[in-house]
C-alpha cells in the first residue's frame, strides 16, 4: 500500500474530504461548544476552521493538477470537470473566507483575551454556506470518474444507488474518527468534560455509520459485479471488503466502548482514566485499518492511483470474506446466528420499549435514572445484532440487498441506534425524577425510537415475502 | 454436508449460551461498578436533584 499519495489525483482525492466531510463533524463540535459556551473548545474549532481554511490550497493546487492531467482521458466528461471547477472554487472562497475569520478571532482573543459572540455565529453562518456549496461541488467530482452512476438503471440487477450511497457514507467513519482523535487528544490532555462528552459521542455515531458503511458497500459489489462494469476487478473488491469487515468491527468496539463510558458519566459524574484511554486504543487502530480499508476501496475505481508497482490481486476467490461465506451458508452455522439475531432483537426492543414506555408516562413511580440503568441491555443487543446480522447477510447477500425491505430495514436501524443516544445524553430527561413526566421532545424521540426499532423488526421478517 | 437434527441442536445452544453468557457477565459487571460508586457515596445521583 502506500498511503503517501504519489500522483496529483490521489493528492486531490485523499486532501478534498477534509474540508468538506471535515467540515461537517467541525461544525458539530463547533454547534455542541457554542451550546456548552465552552471557551476552550471554541477557541479549539476557531483553530481547525483555519487549518482548513489553509488546506484550501493544496486541494485546489492538486485538483487544477489533475484536471489538467485527466484532461487527456477520453473517459472524463470536461463539462462535468468544469462544473467541478466552478463550484468547487467558490466553495474553496467561502472555506477561506471562514479560516480567515477564525483566525482574526483567535488574534482578538490573543489580544483581548476574548472572543465575540456576533463574529463566532457569522463564522457559523459561512460553514454551513460553505458545507453546502462543498455538498454541490463533491457530488460533481465523484460523478467525474464514477461511470457507473449514469449506466441505465434498466441494465441493472442491484441498484447503483447503493454505489452512490456508499461512496459517500464510507467517508464518514474514517473523516469522522481523524477529527474525533483531535478534539479527544486535547481533551485528555486539558481534562475538558465537554469535549470528552461530545468526542465520545462523534466515536458512537461513527460506529453507528459502520453499519450502513458496511451494508451499502456489500451491495455496491454486487453493482459492480453482476453484471461486471469494465475496469474493476472481484479480487480487488474482496481485499477492499476482508479491511472492510475489520473496520466494522474495529468502529464497533470504538463506539460501544465510548457509549459504555457517557453511560458510566451519567450515573458516577466521573471518567474512568482507564476506559478513557480504552477508547483512544480503539479508534487509533480503527482510524489505522479504516485508513488502508479507504485506500484499497479507493483503488477499485481509480485506476488513476495506481502505482506500475502495485500488485494487484487477481485470484476473486481469495481472502476470508468468501471464506467466510462458504462457512456460514452451512445450516450448523447459519442457523445458530439467526438465533442469536432473535435474541439480539429481542433485548433491543426489549429494553427499547421498557424505557420509552417510561418516558411516554407509564411507571411514574420510577425516576428516569432508574430505568437509564437499563440501557446496556439494549446497546450490548446491538452489538450481537450487528455481528450476528453481518454473518447472516454474507449467507446470501445478493438476495437479501435486493429485497424492498432491506434498505428502509437499515436506515430505521441507524435512526434507531442514533435516537437511543439521546437517552444517554439528554440532560431534561436525566432529571426526570419520581412522579413527573418527561419533556414533549423526549417523547416524540421515545415514540421515534419505537417506530424505528419496530419497523426494523418487520423489515427484516418481510425479506423474501415482498 | 449432512448435518444430523442433534448436531444442529448442539450448536445452537452452544452458540447462544457463550453470546448470551459473555452478554449478561458484561452486564453484571457494569452494573456492579456503578452500585459500588453510587453505595459508597462517592457519586450523586438525578434523585439528589443533581444532573
Amino acid at each position: 500500500m502506500h498511503l503517501i499519495p504519489q500522483s496529483w489525483s490521489h493528492w486531490h482525492i485523499l486532501v478534498s474530504v477534509f474540508p468538506s466531510i471535515g467540515l461537517l463533524f467541525l461544525l458539530g463540535f463547533f454547534v455542541t461548544a457554542l451550546i456548552a459556551n465552552d471557551a476552550a473548545m471554541k477557541r479549539i474549532c476557531l483553530v481547525l476552521f483555519a487549518v482548513l481554511g489553509l488546506l484550501a490550497i493544496p486541494t485546489y493546487v492538486s485538483g487544477d493538477y489533475s484536471m489538467a492531467v485527466l484532461s487527456g482521458d477520453a473517459k472524463i466528461s470536461r463539462g462535468l470537470m468544469n462544473s467541478h471547477f466552478v463550484w468547487g472554487l467558490a466553495a474553496l472562497a467561502a472555506l477561506v473566507i471562514t479560516g480567515a475569520l477564525a483566525i482574526a478571532e483567535l488574534w482578538r482573543f490573543h489580544r483581548f483575551g476574548r472572543v465575540s459572540d456576533q463574529a463566532l455565529r457569522l463564522v457559523l453562518l459561512l460553514a454551513i454556506v460553505t458545507f453546502g456549496l462543498m455538498v454541490a461541488s463533491g457530488e460533481l467530482g465523484w460523478e467525474i470518474s464514477h461511470h457507473e452512476l449514469r449506466l441505465n438503471p434498466a441494465t441493472q440487477r442491484t441498484s447503483q444507488i447503493w454505489s452512490h450511497e456508499h461512496m459517500i457514507l464510507n467517508h464518514f467513519p474514517t473523516v469522522g474518527l481523524v477529527f474525533a482523535l483531535a478534539f479527544y487528544i486535547i481533551a485528555l490532555v486539558t481534562k475538558n468534560i465537554v469535549m470528552t462528552r461530545a468526542t465520545l459521542v462523534v466515536f458512537v455515531i461513527c460506529g453507528i455509520l459502520g453499519v450502513p458503511t458496511y451494508v451499502s458497500g456489500a451491495a455496491s459489489m454486487w453493482a459492480l459485479t453482476d453484471p461486471g462494469v469494465p475496469g474493476i476487478s472481484k479480487a480487488m473488491i474482496n481485499v477492499h471488503r476482508d479491511m472492510a469487515l475489520l473496520t466494522l468491527f474495529g468502529l464497533a468496539f470504538t463506539g460501544v466502548a465510548a457509549w459504555i463510558e457517557l453511560w458510566r458519566f451519567r450515573h458516577l459524574r466521573r471518567f474512568s482514566d482507564w476506559s478513557l484511554y480504552l477508547v483512544l486504543a480503539f479508534a487509533v487502530i480503527t482510524l489505522a485499518v479504516g485508513a488502508e480499508t479507504g485506500h484499497l476501496g479507493g483503488q477499485i475505481n481509480h485506476p488513476e492511483i495506481r502505482l506500475p508497482t502495485d500488485v494487484m490481486p487477481t485470484d476473486p476467490k481469495a481472502g476470508w470474506t468468501p471464506a467466510i461465506e462458504l462457512l456460514i451458508n452451512h445450516v450448523i452455522w447459519f442457523v445458530p446466528w439467526q438465533t442469536v439475531h432473535f435474541f439480539g432483537f429481542s433485548l433491543i426492543f426489549g429494553t427499547a420499549l421498557a424505557i420509552c414506555l417510561r418516558v411516554l408516562g407509564f411507571w411514574k413511580s420510577l425516576p428516569f435514572s432508574a430505568v437509564h440503568r437499563l440501557l446496556p441491555l439494549g446497546v450490548f443487543g446491538v452489538v450481537i445484532n450487528v455481528f450476528s446480522g453481518m454473518l447472516i447477510l454474507l449467507a446470501d447477500s445478493h438476495r437479501y440487498l435486493n429485497a424492498a425491505t432491506f434498505a428502509p430495514k437499515i436506515a430505521l436501524v441507524t435512526i434507531g441506534a442514533i435516537a437511543v443516544l439521546y437517552f444517554s445524553l439528554s440532560e431534561r430527561l436525566w432529571k426526570v425524577g419520581a412522579g413527573q413526566s418527561a419533556p414533549i421532545g423526549a417523547k416524540c424521540v421515545a415514540a421515534l425510537v419505537l417506530i424505528a426499532w419496530t419497523g426494523v423488526i418487520t423489515g427484516g421478517r418481510l425479506i423474501g415475502y415482498v | 454436508m449432512v448435518y444430523g437434527s442433534t448436531a444442529i441442536v448442539l450448536m445452537v445452544i452452544s452458540v447462544v449460551a457463550c453470546v448470551l453468557g459473555l452478554t449478561f457477565a458484561g452486564l453484571y459487571y457494569l452494573n456492579k461498578s456503578v452500585d459500588r460508586s453510587t453505595a459508597s457515596g462517592s457519586t450523586l445521583s438525578a434523585r439528589d436533584g443533581v444532573g
